[in-house]
């Protein structure tokens, strides 16, 4: 058994007269895909999760959807109770486990607990309370109240069915998921994009992408949920033998796209949320080129919420060049 | 797409344990689980615990990590890392 490398977003930030002059981000994951790929389309679809703890729910779905929709049976949009009470857990661990140091202050342990426990009981009255309480609706205050200088505001990802999404790519390719883009640039994905779609961002971008998660926690727990909702899972058949899932994570959009040969899988691809959200040319570039650079203390802390706004699901690593 | 690595609990430290697992010794925070006692097994990701795994289900992720490890490293013959995972019940 070997130590295994699960991968990395790397920031690379050069800084010439103390600003930020160029940026340089990429994702740097293990194509899992590849071990997918030549196995019957039975093993590949119990492998997956096997191999995803953080969206487990997300990425099995995913799976099992585009195997079914290979074989003929497609699946309209709708929300699925398991995915979204993960994307549910993902957000409430950000907002009070992770925000609340990011603003200075310490994690919310005690909520945390307590609204994990609505959300796998399906107490959405308790979670509306807890959400409301004092000490959170302080948290959300603070990010409306955000003066940051905005950067621009962010180019969105629309929602996106699995049908649909067949109009604007036909096939997915490796490339594709390693860089994808929305017609020609890079867009974010998210609870930010469903919750904004179309939408004016009226605080700045990185509290925007905050109160996005509290707002579809708060959706749930007042039963407004909406189909394109974090959870909404749709699988739509590419040809015969070819399927492909779109599910919304905590962090976004997921597509698996399985071709089979027979009962073998002839390829596997997968395009996940962090190569949207961590495209080199994407929002954290966007929010970081230019900014003041003589403090590097300062820098780093912005670069660290800023990750942590656009949520990787793998670490983080700060170079200067 | 965020790969978990199992890892076992060694010492419970508040609202984390120290845990260690594929040569690596981790500090997780293990409030989603609630009730962890040494000696369990966690699927471990971005430094939290996420769920207990059985030992049955340790050893199937297990598997699949050498044989992703083995794929990236260019080993073209993945099959002795796909017994079908769990033999039919006689």
């Amino acid at each position: 058994m070997t130590n295994f490398d699960t991968g990395r977003v790397r920031v690379r930030l050069t800084c010439e007269g103390g600003r930020v002059s160029a940026i340089q981000v990429s994702s740097e994951r293990p194509d899992v895909a590849m071990l997918l790929r030549d196995r019957t389309a039975g093993q590949a679809v119990r492998l997956v999760p096997s191999l995803f703890a953080l969206c487990g729910q997300a990425q099995a779905r995913a799976a099992a959807l585009a195997l079914a929709a290979a074989r003929g049976k497609e699946c309209p949009q709708r929300l699925d109770a398991a995915v979204q009470r993960e994307v549910l857990r993902e957000h409430l661990w950000r907002c009070l486990l992770d925000l609340p140091i990011l603003l200075g202050g310490a994690a919310l342990h005690q909520e945390f607990v307590s609204a994990a426990k609505c959300v796998t009981d399906g107490k959405r009255d308790e979670l509306r309370a807890l959400l409301t309480s004092p000490k959170i609706a302080a948290l959300r205050l603070r990010l409306k109240q955000d003066n940051e200088t905005h950067s621009h505001s962010p180019n969105l990802l629309p929602p996106l069915e699995a049908k649909t999404s067949l109009i604007e790519w036909p096939r997915l390719s490796a490339e594709f998921c390693h860089l994808p883009s929305w017609r020609g640039k890079a867009a974010e994905t998210g609870a930010i994009a469903r919750h904004t779609h179309g939408n004016e961002v009226s605080v700045s971008p990185m509290s925007a992408r905050w109160l996005a998660r509290f707002d579809e926690l708060l959706d749930w727990a007042m039963g407004n949920m909406q189909v394109r909702a974090g959870g909404a899972v749709s699988a739509a058949s590419v040809a015969p033998g070819i399927g492909r899932a779109l599910i919304e994570t905590a962090r976004g959009l997921l597509m698996h796209e399985i071709a089979l040969d027979g009962e073998r899988v002839a390829d596997y691809l997968i395009a996940a949320p962090t190569e949207w959200n961590f495209h080199p040319q994407g929002a954290l570039a966007d929010h970081l080129l230019e900014r003041e650079a003589v403090d590097r203390h300062a820098l780093q802390q912005r670069v660290a919420r800023a990750v942590a706004a656009l949520d990787p699901c793998v670490p983080f690593e700060l170079e200067w060049a | 797409m965020c790969i978990g690595i199992p890892m076992r609990v060694v010492e419970l430290d508040g609202a984390f344990a120290w845990c260690e697992g594929r040569h690596r010794r981790e500090r997780l925070n293990i409030l989603l689980l609630g009730d962890v006692l040494p000696g369990d097994w966690v699927y471990a990701v971005l430094g939290q615990a996420h769920e207990k795994l059985t030992a049955q289900r340790v050893a199937e992720i297990n598997l699949a990590l050498d044989g992703l490890a083995a794929a990236l490293q260019g080993e073209t013959n993945l099959d002795a890392y796909f017994p079908d995972l769990i033999p039919p019940r006689r």
